[in-house]
């Protein structure tokens, strides 16, 4: 398999775990409510569905990093790839998986006919995809940091505070639909991001790629076990 | 076919403070089976290791001819470390079964025969949905000789091969090491325990012993330089005098020790002294005891 086949197929496998969990909760909510119509397939898609896959995906992508890190990567390395390669690799597999999932999210916000009254409406999209771009970039810090150390602590951390998240969003999301709720009300807002833009952009793509090259000056010298 | 050899200069590896391996020099030529022999904790799995680029070294370099081997993706298409797959290992915990082992060398190893692959998983009854987690210790063993012979990488490596191996899948790896050989001519370093029933296979042996290389010779010309020497103390003083003696026993007025003759010495047998033949295992053990002692 070429190489960005192989990607693909890694973004592909990280992606539809978020997605899938947001899907099975927007069916919910569809079957739970009484109307059956494209009208509230459209407004489900529309309002929910977004800041959902944004937050679900936020999560359940560092859980992937992890999951690649600690299991495929070692491998990787045994059968001969470098270690350079891998970690290009995992760049854009990082960057390819926020991508789609904030076009989805995108996609979704507009199918669904969702007014965009605001600017900040569209940027919701935008700054999730940075959103996600951060938390996979401590997650794959924290997990090399693990590999370097062994010391388990640090993979518990992120492991840990990334399950009681979706536990926290699959819990809510159910009891909204078991109670009958019209709609699962999951907001997320960048507001406080929209009062400088350009310098919060900068200051988080320096934040990242220094979370890079910390990973990368790990990553390089890392004793590999299978 | 590589023609070019395996270099390392100088290679050391430190743990923190603790150094395991001590400034190791070491050439490997292309279309030889060699055998690595070290007690536990010689440094046998990590300097395969180094010398594949799995792992890094302290300092010191390895070559590929005249190709640095460490992430030069160029050169570890021609060296593959078939290490023993840890039943506790990471790649376990999420349930990776020997298909996905098999899926992942087709996809990263450039050489991969995948109809050798397959034949061996048959041969040696391997399941392919099994989570390796689930695997035997010999199973294991299987798993990575699979992988080791179907890399058909110039330069293989292979831990421990035949641990776990009943006797009759060790003599099933010796033979199909031997075809293969034959047929393909790659670099085979076998590190292994087992010495005496591998012996016939190494064509040289590199004694590992402390994170030092001991000795690296050819395996005929070391059993037949090898001789064990018994007999009355001062009989026994009296023959080997001069020589590279190692392992001394004495047990009353009897005495016996292990020489090894350099290049055209010889040794003449008098009455009162038993001259014996030894074996790789047993000059091995001399050896290290030597060095212990």
């Amino acid at each position: 398999m070429k190489r960005g086949k192989r990607i693909l197929k890694i973004v592909w496998e990280d992606l539809w775990v978020g997605l899938g969990l947001v899907l099975v909760l927007c069916a919910a909510q569809f079957f739970r409510s009484s109307q059956w119509d494209l009208e509230r397939l459209k407004e489900l898609m529309g309002s929910s569905f977004p800041d959902s896959l944004i937050l679900v995906s936020a999560v359940t992508l560092t859980l992937m990093i992890y999951s690649r890190y600690s299991v495929y990567e070692p491998l990787k390395i045994f059968m001969g790839y470098t270690r350079k390669n891998v970690f290009w690799d995992m760049q854009l597999v990082k960057l390819l998986s926020a991508f789609f999932a904030a076009l989805i999210s995108g996609g979704a916000l507009v199918l669904g006919g969702w007014p965009l009254t605001a600017w900040e409406d569209l940027s919701l999209v935008f700054w999730g995809f940075v959103l996600m771009l951060l938390t996979q970039g401590v997650e794959e810090l924290l997990t090399i940091l693990y590999l370097k150390t062994r010391k388990q602590w640090i993979a518990l951390i992120a492991i840990v505070a990334a399950c009681a998240a979706i536990g926290g969003f699959v819990g809510y999301s159910a009891m909204a639909v078991i109670d009958g709720k019209g709609l699962i009300e999951i907001r997320i807002s960048f507001l406080f991001l929209q009062e400088n833009p350009l310098l919060w952009l900068v200051f988080l793509a320096a934040v990242y790629c220094l979370m890079g090259y910390f990973s990368w000056k790990l990553l390089k010298n890392l004793e590999v076990r299978i | 076919m590589s023609e070019r050899i395996l270099k390392s200069k100088g290679i050391v590896k430190k743990y923190g403070k603790q150094e395991v391996l001590h400034n190791i020099d070491l050439t490997l030529e292309p279309g030889k089976i060699y055998g690595l022999i070290g007690r536990n904790g010689a440094g046998k799995t990590t300097l395969l290791s180094i010398l594949s680029a799995q792992n890094p070294a302290t300092s010191g370099e390895i070559y590929l001819g005249e190709e640095p081997v460490w992430e030069n993706p160029k050169a570890l298409e021609y060296i593959f470390f078939s290490r023993e797959i840890s039943p506790n290992g990471a790649a376990d915990s999420t349930g990776l079964k020997v298909k996905d082992y098999l899926e992942m060398a087709e996809a990263y190893l450039p050489k991969w025969d995948k109809k050798m692959a397959e034949e061996l998983v048959d041969l040696f009854h391997l399941d392919r949905k099994k989570k390796t987690l689930k695997l035997s210790k010999g199973m294991l063993s299987m798993l990575s000789i699979v992988l080791a012979l179907a890399s058909k990488a110039d330069f293989t490596f292979l831990d421990e091969p035949v641990s776990g191996l009943d006797v009759v899948a060790r003599e099933q790896f010796y033979r199909l090491l031997l075809e293969e050989f034959t047929e393909s001519g790659r670099t085979f370093v076998i590190s292994t325990h087992i010495i005496e029933e591998a012996a016939d296979l190494f064509e040289e042996v590199i004694f590992l012993h402390q994170g030092k290389i001991l000795l690296k010779e050819n395996t005929q010309e070391l059993l037949e330089h090898s001789i064990y020497v018994s007999g009355r103390a001062e009989e026994v003083d009296q023959a080997v005098k001069g020589k590279e003696i190692h392992h001394q026993e004495t047990l009353g007025r009897s005495k016996s020790v292990m020489v090894r003759l350099k290049e055209g010495e010889t040794l003449e047998q008098t009455e009162g002294i038993t001259l014996q033949p030894m074996n790789l295992q047993k000059v091995f053990v001399s050896l290290c005891d030597g060095e212990d002692g």
